[in-house]
């Protein structure tokens, strides 16, 4: 590019040597302060590498006291095992850690901190004094270091463990000192990162003191959940249920708990997801996490999720940046498949709705459409159907007895459906000779289908549907419609409104969906293929995505250089923005490995008919027909909310309402 | 001119492995020259597109692929998949209309499997620009040629009559027949109102465009 044009300046073009210049090797505190740049950006990240070192030094109390915004003071304090003195003086040096020893242990790092960079870091740029002591030695070591050299070597009397007091950060780097932001915010930051971290250990406990103040006081518990109660409160606690335990994937098994749809929030900041017990922002995590919710929230809101991923060591590199708070993963799929089947086969189920069944049934006064057949099966043992009839079956956990739940069930039960039965929208006559299209043609897309619940199957019969989980929606009692948009309910403990659309609109748009993944393989080719001219970048992309893009049923055949021309396309996508679909897609498995941009392309043209093919506006509806609807209900997936999200019913408890009339 | 293809699967392979090129990238692999314009070169696309898939038409009345029994049709069609023009099939027998039954006519034998090749014919495309489009192998549902021989029976009465010159463009629902000569002037023998053979203007049968954008619109999407 020429120096002439106006719109390029370069400023490291401009300092680019024009003659040899000679190489001179840093001294060590420089090196350290360069070093300290990546690892020591903030007082939260000294908070974060001392902490981590705690924790991986067995700690099981760790107290950290900061003093304006941690700019002042930092102290940790654990009761980890300690270093003995030789140990101590190794550790302010550069590359020193006891955690790897050779180049194969880089490949297999179980603890927090590896790389030996942090202690001597956060000491080049500060006044940093250790204290630490094993339990097997009765004195303990003192070493004082200022701006990276160190001043002070002596013995102490102290408990066993480790105290780190860190002063005057940054006092030698006016630079950096700059960019430091006002205590409060540098506090929020710790705080953030301590509760990452109280997440990720219930088992030890964690105080904070800011300003002489306790901001956080994290006992130790045995269970996860118990530690989110502390962490992220009582509101968001009480809509977390347990992932489902989908079978390992290449290794890969995500676990922890999501929030119900009905709780979201405008930040992304409660999605705490964490990589062999260190947590990890990444982007083929959090779009798992929001494929699974796709549908279920509204654009824009985000769940609380606290989501443990196990990945086999050799899948994962965690030595990408010094905060090792990005990870490189080497596959990317088994990843997002492993975090998105977690949460979304749990979500499928709605298990919020169980608890309010196990209640109606409790206070005996549960009244079933379907139940004689969910309770014979719940007597002849089978361990996924009928959790709501015995408390213990509605334990988190329960689906640990069978490796898949009942959703999968249902589905493969649906791909065994005789064909006849269920016609669908895509549905293509018979071909014959006479009919033409012998090569290549097929029958378009029809009008989207006016769906008839009594057409397509499930009717409310006395068998309880295939889902083989608890009823919640058949077991209501049907009190009457209101304005005749919505049906009038009520269960043992309280009243059950019932948006009919927006239930109308989930059954129809499951049953598409179902009939759509059995006949999905139908095309429709292009009057005119489209050709694409793709970037360098799509284009390296798209030569290893030929065979992901035919399976969705697009047929591209490569043109030249950069060029691809897109043939045919699935016959649901007939209408959608192929060129935008496909270079999306694109973008996504550069990024992540995969995509879900066709199905999720699809699913928002079925989510389109759906909503058109079911009655919008108020219609009377008979006794009958609201509760085959209820029943239908507790057939499907995602029952609790309609394709856009919203949800499909309200539910007013009978103590709200009684409080409501004085009466409590 | 390439082999001709020795089966249908062969032809629509062919054919789809043109879809996509423009007229002059076609033309340009056989080294064909591309006009200017088409108004003086008619006929010009389809001659190209039976170079490249290899017709093998001795006759004007057989088929563009004899051995397949297949006729080749250029469609020209507006960016939204409309034909732009109906579609000439073939010319009417006017000398002995009495020997011709549907079943043996020439109509039914040039439709009874076509390959249609849309091509972008929108105004203002200069024809190299011209885009071909995905083959279609069609062939009349029994519904279409009900619709076809009903036409057409109703045309042959009429012809039979002696009346032919009165019959105009309006009618028939999907099959239309016109003049068509090389001038104005040209005649052919034909049935007259007395009965005898005289001279008459040439007329030949075409698909109507609502019949052919039918068959595009229900086999082809549309790039978006």
């Amino acid at each position: 590019m020429s120096q002439d044009d106006p719109l390029w300046r370069n400023t490291a073009a401009r300092h680019a040597a024009d003659a040899p210049r000679s190489v001179a090797v840093l001294p060590p505190e420089l090196a350290n302060q360069i070093a300290a740049g990546e690892v020591v950006e903030r007082p939260a990240s000294v908070v974060k590498e001392l902490v981590e070192n705690s924790l991986d030094a067995g700690a099981r109390r760790i107290e950290v006291t900061i003093e304006g915004g941690g700019r002042d003071l930092i102290r940790v304090e654990d009761d980890g095992c300690g270093m003995r003195r030789e140990d101590a003086l190794r550790a302010v040096e550069r590359h020193a850690t006891s955690k790897i020893a050779r180049v194969e242990d880089l490949f297999a790092i179980g603890t927090l901190g590896f790389r030996g960079e942090a202690v001597p870091s956060i000491g080049s740029v500060s006044r940093m004094e250790i204290c630490t002591r094993p339990r097997d030695q009765l004195e303990g070591t003192r070493i004082y270091i200022e701006g990276g050299v160190m001043q002070e070597i002596e013995d102490v009397g102290m408990a066993a463990g480790t105290t780190i007091l860190v002063e005057e950060l940054f006092y030698n780097t006016p630079a950096r000192l700059k960019f430091l932001k006002t205590p409060a915010t540098e506090t929020r930051h710790i705080t953030e990162m301590l509760v990452r971290v109280g997440l990720s250990r219930p088992d030890v406990r964690i105080k904070f003191v800011k300003d002489g103040k306790l901001r956080l006081d994290l006992p130790q518990v045995d269970r996860l959940k118990d530690r989110i109660l502390e962490v992220l409160g009582r509101e968001v606690y009480d809509d977390l249920y347990p992932t489902f335990e989908y079978p390992a994937i290449h290794g890969v098994v995500a676990r922890g708990y999501f929030s119900k749809p009905g709780h979201s929030q405008r930040s992304p900041n409660n999605m705490y997801t964490f990589v062999n017990g260190r947590y990890v922002s990444d982007r083929t995590i959090r779009a798992a996490i929001t494929g699974a919710y796709k549908h279920l929230l509204e654009r824009g809101r985000y769940p609380s999720v606290v989501l443990f991923i196990d990945v086999p060591f050799s899948m994962v590199d965690i030595n990408v940046h010094p905060a090792k708070t990005e990870v490189r993963f080497h596959d990317t799929q088994p990843i997002y498949r492993a975090v998105y089947h977690a949460i979304a086969d749990a979500l499928a189920e709605a298990p919020w709705l169980e608890g309010q069944a196990a209640r109606a049934y409790n206070l005996g006064e549960r009244r079933t459409l379907s139940g004689d057949a969910a309770e014979g099966s719940m007597a002849a043992g089978s361990p996924a159907k009928g959790g709501g009839f015995t408390g213990g079956m509605l334990q988190p956990g329960r689906v640990k007895i069978e490796p898949l739940n009942a959703r999968h069930r249902r589905l493969s039960e649906q791909d065994r459906l005789d064909p006849g039965e269920l016609r669908s929208p895509f549905h293509s006559e018979p071909r014959d000779v006479q009919g033409g299209f012998i090569a290549r043609g097929l029958t378009p897309l029809s009008e989207p289908p006016r769906m008839d619940l009594g057409e397509v199957g499930g009717s409310p019969s006395g068998e309880g549907g295939p889902s083989g989980r608890d009823a919640y929606f058949s077991t209501l009692k049907v009190i009457g419609q209101f304005r005749r948009a919505y049906i009038v309910c009520e269960d043992a403990s309280g009243m059950v409104i019932i948006d009919q659309h927006a239930a109308h609109e989930r059954v129809g748009f499951e049953r598409l969906k179902a009939l759509f993944k059995r006949e999905h393989k139908e095309t429709q080719p292009l009057l005119f293929p489209l050709r694409m001219e793709l970037d360098a970048l799509r284009s390296a992309a798209m030569s290893e995505a030929m065979g992901f893009f035919a399976q969705a049923g697009f047929e591209i055949d490569h043109f030249g250089g950069n060029t691809y021309v897109l043939k045919e396309v699935p016959a649901v996508l007939q209408r959608a923005p192929h060129e935008k679909i496909i270079k999306d897609a694109l973008d996504d498995l550069s990024n992540f490995g995969g995509s879900s941009r066709v199905e999720e392309a699809m699913e928002s043209v079925l989510s389109r008919m759906a909503c058109h093919s079911v009655v919008r506006g108020p219609t009377q509806l008979t006794l009958e027909e609201c509760e085959g609807l209820l029943v239908q209900m507790d057939q499907i997936d995602f029952r609790a909310n309609c394709p856009h999200g919203r949800p499909v019913y309200y539910r007013i408890p009978l103590m709200e309402l009684e409080e409501a009339f004085d009466r409590r | 001119m390439r082999r001709t293809p020795a089966s249908p699967i062969e032809l629509i392979e062919r054919a789809r492995s043109l879809a996509g090129l423009t007229l002059a990238e076609l033309a340009g692999e056989l080294h064909i020259e591309v006009p200017a314009t088409l108004r003086r070169h008619k006929g010009w696309v389809g001659r190209l597109l039976e170079d490249a898939l290899g017709a093998d038409a001795s006759t004007a009345q057989a088929p563009d692929f004899a051995a397949l029994g297949i006729e080749l049709k250029t469609l020209p069609v507006d960016a939204s998949g409309k034909p732009r023009e109906s579609t000439f099939v073939t010319c009417v027998e006017l000398a002995h209309p009495d020997d011709i039954r549907w079943e043996t006519s020439h109509v039914r034998q040039k439709l009874a499997s076509v390959l249609f090749i849309p091509v972008l014919s929108e105004k203002g495309i200069p024809p190299g620009d011209r885009l071909v489009g995905q083959p279609l192998l069609w062939q009349p549902t029994p519904a279409e040629e009900a619709l076809l021989r009903a036409d057409w029976e109703g045309h042959m009465r009429t012809i039979r009559q002696g009346y032919a010159h009165a019959i105009t463009a309006r009618d028939g629902e999907v099959l239309q027949i016109r003049p068509k000569g090389a001038r104005a002037s040209s005649r052919v023998w034909g049935v007259g109102p007395s009965g005898d053979l005289e001279l008459i203007q040439p007329r030949a049968y075409y698909l109507r465009t609502g019949f052919t954008a039918r068959i595009i619109a229900r086999s082809f999407a549309l790039s978006t």
